[in-house]
């Protein structure tokens, strides 16, 4: 079989293995991916199709059927998830929201010139977006397999949790401390601060090629180059939350 | 025996580790090769999807070593040596197929032996 041409948005399946539909590639590396394979592994999966389509002139939806029936069948090693490893990981994110919540909730009360009243709704609210991305963290994979392969049921989940958060901070109204909003706002932001800095030093130390989809007679290089053209996405959920703070301050500010 | 002739996939099923041990057996060689050599054979078209599966189960029960070398004008391959343990497993498999071999071809002939009566 001769190369495949397609889109920008396949070009890492294209340059792993440019006999194959990169349709059905990148659905095996999905596939692979939700039962924990190693880079390593699907790399070398990669390979071999492509090796064989090449050789056959088969597609290899022909070949080697659906993606998902052939990942089921590679009957990989069950994955040993690092489930220390991956707490970590979220550590920073719980921070940012520890600064988060409290400069949002300050902005308001320091405008007004009044004291910020943190009522018992909030404090539940603070303990469901920790109970839910400490959960969904620990059993990441499981997560990830739910959303994909369930993804009516889950985005039900995720409206069912919003509408969770929001009855518990419009039923639970009774007061449990009143603070004042300066020392609040400068914890927020310093909390805020400390934790998206400490989140990008981890992603720094993160190795760049760390678990990259690679195949096996592939040069370092190409691996470096790919890792380096997706460096900048682990950093978007670490810089997110700090933007949405500033934006929704502003708005706070601006309406208050 | 045409290469198109298609036998029971429950068949196959029980005979392609041997026939892939055996192919292996002449030396290193790669997944389509496999899959081509057993066509020519007679033993009728095994897709990748089927092939693939198997040869990873030998890679990881130690029959095989494998080797990446690179292509001539296409992508590399992965060639498979028979390991010592592979041997051995295919002298087992295949005295013991032959074994069931003469058993069926008995019964075949012959029809299976009356019941003794007691």
């Amino acid at each position: 079989m001769s190369r495949i041409r397609a889109p920008r948005k396949y070009r890492f399946e294209q340059e792993l293995a440019p006999h194959v539909d990169p349709v059905w590639a990148q659905e095996l590396t999905v596939e692979l991916r939700l039962r924990g394979a190693s880079g390593e592994t699907i790399g070398e999966a990669l390979a071999e199709v492509d090796s064989y389509c090449a050789d056959s002139g088969e597609s290899a939806a022909e070949a080697f059927g659906s993606p998902a029936e052939y990942a089921q069948e590679l009957e990989l090693p069950a994955p040993q998830q690092q489930e220390g490893s991956q707490l970590m990981t979220v550590v920073p994110i719980l921070g940012q929201i520890l600064g988060m919540l409290p400069v949002l909730w300050a902005l308001p009360a320091l405008s007004q010139g009044q004291e910020v009243v943190i009522r018992t709704g909030q404090i539940a609210l603070l303990g469901i977006v920790f109970t839910a991305i400490v959960l969904m963290t620990w059993r990441v994979l499981k997560f990830v397999q739910f959303v994909l392969r369930r993804p009516v049921v889950a985005v039900l989940s995720g409206v069912a949790l919003v509408g969770l958060m929001v009855l518990a901070v419009w039923l639970l109204q009774a007061p449990v401390m009143e603070l004042s909003p300066v020392p609040m706002l400068i914890f927020g932001a310093v909390m805020l601060t400390v934790a998206t800095v400490w989140g990008v030093l981890r992603m720094r130390s993160v190795s760049l090629t760390e678990d990259m989809v690679s195949t096996p007679l592939e040069d370092e290089e190409a691996v470096i180059r790919r890792a380096n053209s997706v460096r900048w996405t682990g950093y978007v959920p670490i810089l997110m939350m700090p933007v949405y703070t500033a934006l929704l301050a502003l708005v706070l500010w601006l309406f208050a | 025996m045409s290469s198109e002739q298609q036998w029971p996939s429950e068949w196959l099923r029980g005979v392609l580790e041997l026939c892939t041990l055996r192919i292996l057996a002449d030396g290193p060689t790669y997944g389509y090769q496999v899959s081509a050599r057993l066509a020519a054979s007679g033993l009728g078209t095994v897709k990748g999807g089927t092939l693939y599966p198997m040869l990873k189960r030998f890679e990881a029960s130690g029959r095989v070593d494998i080797e990446w070398r690179p292509g001539e004008g296409g992508p590399g391959r992965k060639y498979y040596v028979l390991t010592e343990d592979g041997s051995r497993a295919l002298q087992e498999l295949t005295q013991h197929w032959q074994s069931f071999a003469h058993v069926i071809d008995q019964i075949l002939d012959r029809g299976a032996e009356p019941e003794e009566e007691r």
